[in-house]
């Protein structure tokens, strides 16, 4: 027993000096290349409604056409760029759905962002629900969509979507649900009938985290939730394509999409606005953060966004396009 | 002089262990202010996860005082068929990550579940709801309260239950006046380690439970809404809230072991 104990620090220093060495060797491996490959990793903190896109698609054949190493982070938006502002998290890349999770970060993290991408709001709904047969119809077409809102309202239904006050798809959710009541010319009371009260609610019932709404609409366990179209196609989950005038996915509709806002958390007011998705470069630009974006833009990038159900957007700088880098600004002609 | 030496290098690498288990409470204090702290905690509404933490960790505890302690003894007694299978179950529950049990709770007690249909009768629904948060930290802490009074009820030498009955006690009052006080040091570890998982539980909470918030999604919420500095003032509460019990429990069983010693 008495040897045992001796020989205990021994084994923890072994122990500790083994991981120690595990460490560095993994750090310097991550560090250094082979040969001619580009060194370095592009850290990617992103949307979460580009988890499927950055994971399956577009991280590894960055890492094929490029040759950097691509390591993503998925995030409801305002909370990446929270923890950016945090310094809880130091990516080379942020991509956010909507400009204003970036313009906090001007000009301590970043002096501009690309808007490049669209999608638009969808609802998904469940095809074992009991409003399916009418979901159908309305997805179809044979009825109309504004057929869609009055069944919402009732009760029991079970509606799911995300925390407005973090994630700009439980914003748009909300955003469209008010397009929708004055689209369709239901009353007043529509709003807060699907939603409840106060919009701005975390506690709501139908809000869940962004990372399991969906997995609680694939388990049976809602009739509906908010959902990106994009999100929705990669997920093969069954939707209804909601008209541009509420859909937020029509850039030429900015202005009507302002009449629909909400007041979050801290008092601001955001107000709504297509659903686009920006990008930027986070601290001193590094070769792969700058690769991955120039990668977005390019026309290999960009096909597989069309791929994946996104819309194009011609690429536009917001802020000092002074500080974009050269090669980001190649991919955009200019 | 030699053991001196070792008794230093068994300090040394017992201290470095430490310090490096208690690495991340000691960078907490390294990053909260008595003024982050009092600012948080004075924000409209921010201790309401505090109250429902504290609500929802002592039912999860009463639940598991009352359905595993008798599995606990059951299994310890082997007093059940195919007892390496019951303990294996046990086990597989705290194999599973607490994210997947979390999904996997969806299936079983979502609200259009037969489950959650009985459930909807009695007016209760395991999502989004205090009953939800129960339902989460019960499958996150049971398996470690079932196991560790597993071992205490194991500790106790069944011949002094045996002497009990064979002086006329009933198993139940044998139990109660024999059984259980000798246990109650090692269910008192037991149930220590399953409050404090209750208390931290997170995996299965946001998935099933995402409100109302207790402390550790009040911290992931502060985290995302408006930043580290607001979020981290809530990890301290939780450790100060949650620490005593454990802590007591602890030194209790410590020195009921001692006197039972000697």
């Amino acid at each position: 027993m008495a040897r045992r104990l001796r020989a205990w620090p021994l084994v923890a220093f072994v122990t500790a000096g083994l991981v120690l060495t595990a460490c560095s060797s993994s750090s310097s491996s991550s560090s250094s290349g082979s040969g001619s490959k580009p060194k370095g990793t592009a850290n990617v903190a992103y949307a979460a409604s580009l988890e499927f896109l950055n994971e399956k698609v577009f991280g590894p054949a960055f890492h094929t056409a490029k040759g950097f190493g691509y390591s993503g982070r998925a995030g409801e938006s305002g909370a990446l760029e929270a923890e950016i502002a945090a310094k809880a998290i130091a990516p080379n890349v942020f991509q956010a759905v909507g400009g204003d999770n970036i313009t906090p970060l001007f000009p301590k993290f970043t002096k501009w962002y690309v808007q490049y991408a669209g999608t638009q709001i969808a609802v998904a709904y469940n095809p074992s629900s009991k409003y399916a047969p009418q979901f159908q119809a309305i997805a179809s077409g044979k009825k109309p969509i504004c057929d869609l809102f009055p069944i919402m309202e009732k009760k029991g239904f079970l509606l799911g979507r995300t925390d407005p006050n973090t994630d700009p798809q439980g914003r748009s959710f909300i955003y469209m649900i008010e397009l929708a009541q004055t689209y369709c010319h239901l009353p007043s009371s529509t709003v807060t009938k699907i939603l409840g009260s106060p919009l701005n609610s975390s506690s709501s019932t139908q809000v869940f985290a962004e990372t399991s709404l969906l997995a609680h609409l694939q388990a049976g366990q809602l009739d509906a939730s908010s959902t990106y179209l994009s999100e929705a196609r990669q997920m093969h989950l069954r939707y209804i394509l909601l008209p541009p005038a509420i859909n937020l996915g029509d850039p030429s509709m900015a202005t009507q999409y302002h009449n629909a806002s909400i007041t979050i958390t801290g008092n601001v007011t955001k107000h709504g606005s297509p659903l686009a998705y920006v990008m930027t470069i986070i601290g001193a630009p590094t070769s792969a953060g700058t690769a991955f974006i120039a990668y977005v833009l390019s026309p290999a990038g960009r096909a597989l966004y069309q791929r994946e159900g996104y819309n194009l957007l011609t690429p536009t700088v917001t802020g000092a396009s002074s500080a974009v880098p050269a090669a980001v600004k190649a991919e955009m002609g200019g | 002089m030699l053991r001196s030496a070792s008794a230093a290098a068994s300090l040394a690498g017992a201290a470095v262990v430490w310090i490096a288990l208690l690495g991340p409470v000691i960078t907490l204090f390294f990053h909260v202010t008595p003024g982050t702290v009092s600012s948080a905690l004075r924000a409209p509404g921010a201790l309401t996860p505090l109250v429902v933490s504290l609500e929802a960790g002592l039912i999860t505890l009463a639940v598991l005082v009352c359905l595993g302690t008798p599995l606990a003894w059951l299994m310890a007694r082997g007093r059940l068929p195919a007892l390496r299978l019951w303990e294996a179950g046990v086990l597989a529950s705290l194999l599973l990550p607490p994210l997947v049990v979390g999904l996997l709770l969806i299936f079983m007690v979502g609200p259009l579940t037969p489950i959650g249909e009985a459930l909807g009768h009695l007016h209760l629904t395991a999502t989004n709801t205090l009953f939800a948060l129960i339902v989460a930290e019960v499958y996150e802490s049971a398996p470690y309260y079932v196991l560790g009074a597993q071992a205490a009820f194991a500790a106790v030498d069944p011949r002094m239950e045996q002497q009990a009955a064979l002086l006329g006690d009933r198993p139940s009052r044998a139990a109660r006046r024999v059984t259980l006080p000798l246990a109650a040091p090692g269910l008192a570890m037991a149930l220590a380690v399953a409050w404090a998982r209750a208390m931290g539980a997170f995996g299965a909470v946001i998935i099933i439970a995402y409100h109302p918030y207790g402390l550790p999604l009040q911290i992931w919420t502060t985290l995302q809404e408006t930043g580290l500095a607001s979020a981290l003032p809530f990890a301290l509460v939780l450790l100060v809230v949650a620490l005593p019990l454990p802590v007591a429990a602890y030194l209790w069983s410590a020195r009921a072991r001692g006197r039972r010693r000697g």
